[in-house]
């Protein structure tokens, strides 16, 4: 089983302490990550991906995970192709349920353009795809549903139904359904702790 | 993949400043013969000259502000907010190793400035090993600036929000008095000829060049503060036209300081 285990971690963001000496060990399985604004669930996520370090502790995360997040961003006048191809190198993505993922998604009248004159929505799409498509192990979802029309996130929720990856996912918009089974984590007074 | 991004953030400065980037072409085909004569002497001072002597470090200065102007042009063209991207699919390592090797691209000028300054000196083996010094300490600080990047990402709290906003107004008029400071350089050639022809196409030049770097210059300034305008425009409308006109005095200062040089030069 790939675990994330967190070993007294500690992660301060510029004066803000957000995560004080925490120990947790997290089985494989669909967790919801819970928490109030400003408590560090976003930077809880970005430091499963990495792109974080900790400020003291050490954190153990078998497997590269895939990551939807703003904090992502992508050149603007980069096309589709180039960013799918840039995936293909170095990620050696799925590319045949990246194609499957396009299709349920409704992105394939967006796959000539570049990255700069999508809409919000599709590029959060665009984002969704990459990270379902990708190759890591835990799955990191930070407010997927945003910007996305009712049959997008009826798509999102039907496909997180059926997928067997771990994952974890911040979503205060209340769109998520069908987590299975759903276990809480949620994130406050610079800890984080298993509901 | 970070070489893919470095591309197209370079594509689309230059897509987006073609009028700069054509005076500075144009500014570094005019100094080319003063590059080419004096261009080695620093790197000559720097590898005959001890370190006692004021022409060591005369040197040293120049190559010290030739490759932090690189660096800052770099950074500045080079920015930071796809680092999460590309740290996320390729690796940190691939991000250090594509960052290092743009900067040094950039500081490739300077560099070659150095090897020109190496051909002229007598012990070459000497030479050679201080230029490799010289590289790696480039290599090594580019690599510390690629770590101060990522950790950046993990420290988006702006401190100084005025002093920020400063900076963002000053940096680029302190890249365009640069440019004000080479051109009065190249009107100095007015006193070693008597050409009338010679002396009016140069000073129309330069009064060209420095005046497209002025409305360059605005314009650089006028992109940085749209931000700054549209929080004006919450608070009251009216703050807006008093920005905007700031901006105009601000051009207008800035057109008429190198004229009235170039008037009392002339």
């Amino acid at each position: 089983m790939t675990n994330i285990e967190l070993n007294n971690v500690s992660v301060k963001l510029g004066d803000n302490l957000i995560l004080d000496s925490v120990t947790l060990a997290l089985p494989e399985g669909q967790y919801q990550l819970t928490g109030k604004n400003g408590a560090g669930k976003s930077t809880f996520l970005q430091l499963l991906s990495g792109l974080i370090m900790p400020s003291s502790g050490s954190l153990n995360v078998d497997d590269r995970p895939d990551l939807v997040a703003d904090s992502i961003q992508i050149p603007d006048n980069m096309t589709i192709t180039t960013v799918f191809s840039l995936y293909d190198k170095y990620q050696r993505c799925d590319t045949t349920q990246r194609n499957q993922l396009v299709d349920a998604f409704q992105f394939s009248d967006c796959l000539t353009a570049t990255v700069g004159k999508l809409s919000q929505g599709n590029q959060q799409k665009l984002k969704l795809i990459l990270a379902l498509s990708g190759n890591g192990h835990w799955l990191l979802l930070d407010e997927p549903f945003n910007g996305l029309d009712s049959t997008s996130a009826a798509t999102l929720n039907h496909i997180l139904a059926e997928t067997n990856r771990p994952l974890i996912v911040i979503d205060h918009s209340e769109q998520l359904t069908n987590l299975r089974p759903r276990r809480k984590l949620h994130i406050g007074d610079q800890s984080i702790a298993l509901v | 993949m970070y070489r893919t991004c470095e591309k197209h953030q370079l594509r689309a400065f230059s897509e987006s400043n073609r009028t700069l980037i054509k005076v500075a072409a144009v500014f570094t085909l005019m100094i080319q013969p003063v590059l080419l004569i004096l261009g080695p002497l620093p790197g000559y001072l720097l590898y005959t000259f001890n370190i006692g002597n004021p022409g060591f470090w005369l040197a040293a200065l120049i190559i010290i502000g030739l490759s932090s102007l690189s660096f800052i042009i770099y950074n500045t063209i080079v920015k930071p907010r796809h680092t999460a991207w590309v740290i996320h699919v390729a690796g940190y390592r691939h991000f250090c190793i594509g960052y290092c090797r743009g900067q040094l691209l950039f500081a490739a000028p300077t560099l070659l400035l150095l090897a020109l300054g190496l051909a002229k000196t007598e012990s070459l083996g000497k030479a050679l090993v201080f230029m490799l010094l010289i590289i790696a300490v480039h290599v090594l600080a580019y690599s510390y600036a690629a770590t101060r990047r990522f950790e950046k990402l993990s420290r988006p709290v702006n401190r100084h929000p005025r002093l920020h906003m400063m900076l963002q107004i000053v940096s680029p008029a302190g890249m365009h008095y640069l440019a004000y400071l080479i051109a009065l350089a190249m009107l100095s050639l007015i006193w070693f000829t008597e050409s009338t022809l010679f002396n009016t196409v140069l000073a129309g030049s330069i009064t060209f060049l420095t005046t497209t770097l002025a409305v360059t210059q605005f314009k650089i300034v006028k992109h940085q503060l749209t931000g700054y305008r549209s929080f004006l425009w919450l608070i009251e409308p009216g703050l807006v036209r008093t920005l905007s006109r700031a901006l105009i005095l601000w051009l207008l200062f800035l057109l008429t300081l190198p004229l009235g040089i170039i008037a009392v030069l002339w």
